[in-house]
């Protein structure tokens, strides 16, 4: 019992002071761990988390900015009750759903079909995934000047194609309300489907080789394969594309603030761009501010529904 | 030869007496800035200027020529784009209490917004403390006052003309067109210089701004906008059929590469069209032959005349308002700079195209030697430059009211593009421009 006894005692502070080492040790990479995620942490805090928060508080509020926070005018929910009577708001959202409801489907069938075409064993493979994603990587601002010159209504080579092709009178492009948007959409598609298909071909490489073995032995097409093998398998791909393609295409500013301005008239006018206007062009920062809030929300629901949906409709092997 | 300008003000003694030395200034003991606290605050000074010109076209010359007066201020300009974001990074800086000590202000409503809100100093005391600036101030249209007080001093006066393409109208047989001639003649002559992708005129000037002047979009006392005037009506129906009939360039083109403002010049100076109405803003591209190779001179022809207008308001204006910041610890040589900027400091700002507002004893060799270059014989008509530059009949209106500009600006904007791309009507335009432009206003005052 005294052995016991001694020999418990003998062992308990030995196990506590490996214990204390082991907490002490644990705190130091605590603190080490603290200090790896700081330069992080402390960049997302001002650069994404105050802005956010300050965004949430000026969206209650009328400030102009120059006027300093003395200027800070608090009128509750009035921004977002304007947001809702202001017909502008409604066509811009309308304009957005337009872009990114035909855009990003767009670009991801594009891209499935390059990456299809760019699995296959055809020669010079490398260099044309280089070239389809080059457009993902270059300068907007350098995309924007190339595609104003192919969409000039005068000398453009597209509309000097059209014309040889018969079409007298081939769209103005960016200069017509009605062929704008379709023509942003083109060049985001252009410029968009490279990533897309890069992403698709990673995913193509890793379909399990099995299922198409039976299905030769099955004796199916190549059409039969992709629409029971290579589509469903595609699904979680085709999702994450279309989320964050959805997700990024709300967002688009830069190309439309280089290409139309928003117009001609509003008719490129989505809401970023009429976020942007409201806030920088005529000093409407509450407003501005709820309204990017309420296009938040709204690309939330989306994502949702779209999450909901994948449940149904996405294959995961 | 000198400009004959109305007022003669002997720049040079003045400035001799302010500028070469804390002693000389003393000597003027009446003036708001006295020696005493300008001594005290002479040492070592930086000031901090932002500018809408990069200060290789002039501005870092204006502080080397202030330096030599006052070696012991140093000044830094900052260079911001004049559009929708640089202006904002502007107004961020000035309310972050960054150290901003002038800055300028290009466009009447920002003029109204900035001093609103209070980042601009009431400079009034300064300006009656100095009998050379107090005379010239009371002496000039359309300088710009908040409630009866100065904010700010306009720095270059830009009033628009017509670039012409000489040869061109020598082809036509057409000469120069004088003072007087009318809008009707301008249509004319467009289309007679019109042809197979060459056209008349790159746009009608604003016949609208010159037919009904100060505040044209504002009436009622700027509570509701005034596009159902028949003037503004006139303007669009004319520069349609120019557009329709293709004697003025095409809508489309302007949409595309947005020309609406800037780099319109490459359309003049490759020869697609021959009449530009536009200011000297524009000069620095346009005598610019090595980058811009031409086969032809540029001459120049007064603005025409609007049907029924007898004394026709210029669309141009003066401008390049300098501010001092409210918050600035050295008022006392803001002002002084400011003043050098509007006095002395103008003739290195020609280069940029900036014709003085404040004259003072410039002589037209300067100018245009300036504004046109080494080469402008060659490139320019000169004789006729100078007649449009120093036209006597040009009046030049200043705007007070601002209540929703900035957002009327668009609307305009938007219906005017669709309007000269054939898809809305000018009667819809009329009807647009009144209705959205009043919502505007009304938002703006609620």
């Amino acid at each position: 019992m005294a052995t016991q006894e001694t020999a418990a005692s003998g062992v308990a502070p030995a196990v506590r002071s490996s214990q204390s080492a082991q907490r002490q040790v644990r705190k130091k990479n605590q603190r080490l761990g603290y200090l790896f995620v700081a330069p992080n942490f402390i960049g997302f805090a001002i650069f994404t988390l105050l802005p956010l928060v300050f965004a949430f508080a000026v969206s209650f509020a009328e400030w102009d900015v120059i006027s300093g926070y003395d200027g800070i005018k608090w009128v509750g929910l009035k921004n977002f009750g304007t947001a809702f009577t202001d017909g502008n708001f409604w066509g811009s959202l309308r304009l957005t759903l337009y872009y990114a409801g035909l855009g990003v489907p767009l670009t991801t069938a594009v891209g499935l079909m390059i990456a299809l075409a760019l699995n296959g064993p055809i020669p010079g493979r490398s260099v044309l995934r280089l070239v389809f994603f080059i457009p993902f990587i270059a300068n907007t601002v350098a995309i924007a000047a190339v595609w104003i010159m192919i969409y000039h209504p005068r000398y453009s080579p597209l509309n000097t194609t059209l014309r040889s092709l018969g079409i007298d009178d081939p769209p103005l492009w960016l200069a017509s309300s009605q062929w704008a948007m379709p023509a942003l959409i083109i060049m985001a598609v252009w410029a968009g489907a490279g990533y897309a298909s890069i992403i698709y071909l990673a995913a193509l490489q890793s379909l399990p080789a099995d299922l198409y073995e039976a299905a030769d032995i099955d004796g199916a097409g190549a059409f039969q394969k992709f629409r029971a093998i290579t589509f469903p398998l595609l699904t979680p791909t085709t999702f994450f594309l279309l989320v964050t393609g959805f997700i990024g295409a709300s967002q688009s500013f830069g190309i439309i603030n280089l290409m139309t301005g928003g117009g001609p008239g509003r008719s490129t006018t989505v809401v970023s761009y009429y976020i942007y206007q409201n806030a920088f062009q005529f000093y409407r920062f509450g407003y501005a501010a709820a309204m990017a809030w309420l296009m938040f929300l709204l690309v939330l629901l989306l994502t949702l529904g779209l999450w909901i949906f994948q449940r149904r409709a996405v294959t995961y092997d | 030869m000198v400009f004959e300008s109305g007022k003669r003000f002997n720049r040079r003694r003045l400035v001799a007496g302010t500028a070469l030395s804390a002693a000389a200034l003393s000597a003027k003991s009446s003036s708001t800035f006295a020696a005493a606290s300008l001594l005290k605050q002479s040492s070592d000074i930086t000031l901090e200027l932002w500018s809408g010109v990069a200060p290789e076209n002039g501005p870092q010359a204006v502080v080397d020529a202030f330096r030599e007066i006052h070696p012991e201020v140093s000044v830094n300009i900052t260079r911001y784009v004049n559009d929708d974001t640089g202006n904002t990074q502007l107004d961020t800086a000035l309310q972050a209490g960054q150290q901003i000590d002038l800055f300028f202000t290009y466009s009447v409503p920002r003029l109204g917004q900035r001093i609103s809100a209070g980042a601009a100093l009431d400079i009034s005391s300064y300006i009656e403390g100095d009998a050379e600036i107090n005379e010239w101030t009371t002496a000039t249209d359309g300088i710009f006052t908040y409630e009866g007080k100065y904010y700010s001093l306009p720095t270059c006066s830009e009033p628009h003309y017509i670039f012409a393409n000489k040869n061109h109208l020598d082809d036509a047989g057409i000469t120069v067109p004088e003072s007087g001639w009318t809008i009707d003649e301008f249509h004319e002559m467009s289309k007679q210089l019109s042809g197979d992708n060459a056209f008349g005129a790159f746009q009608p000037p604003d016949t609208a701004r010159m037919t009904l002047g100060q505040d044209y979009w504002f009436k009622e006392g700027g509570t509701e906008s005034n596009f159902d005037d028949p003037a503004f009506r006139e303007w669009i129906q004319l520069h349609r059929d120019m557009v329709d009939e293709g004697s003025s360039f095409p809508w489309a083109d302007v949409v595309t590469q947005d020309l609406q403002l800037f780099g319109q010049h490459g359309v003049f100076l490759t020869e697609q069209i021959s009449l530009w109405p536009n200011a000297s803003w524009v000069m620095g591209q346009v005598r610019n032959s090595e980058d811009n190779p031409r086969d032809f001179v540029t001459t120049f022809a007064p603005l025409p005349v609007p049907g029924g207008v007898e004394n026709p308001w210029n669309p141009g204006g003066i401008n390049n308002w300098l501010q001092v910041n409210s918050k600035t610890e050295n008022p006392d040589m803001a002002w002084e700079f400011l003043r050098f900027f509007l006095t002395d400091g103008a003739q290195f700002m020609l280069q940029a195209g900036k014709i003085p507002a404040f004259m003072g004893d410039t002589t037209d060799e300067a100018i245009l030697e300036g504004t046109l270059g080494p080469n402008r014989d060659e490139l320019f008509d000169v004789d006729a430059y100078l007649k449009v530059i120093f036209d006597s009949n040009i009046r030049m209106a200043t705007d007070s009211i601002t209540t929703g500009t900035a957002e009327i600006t668009q609307i305009l904007r938007g219906l005017t593009d669709r309007c000269l791309l054939g898809e809305i009507e000018v009667d819809e335009w009329v009807q647009e421009s009144k209705a959205q432009s009043d919502e505007a206003i009304n938002r703006a005052l609620a």
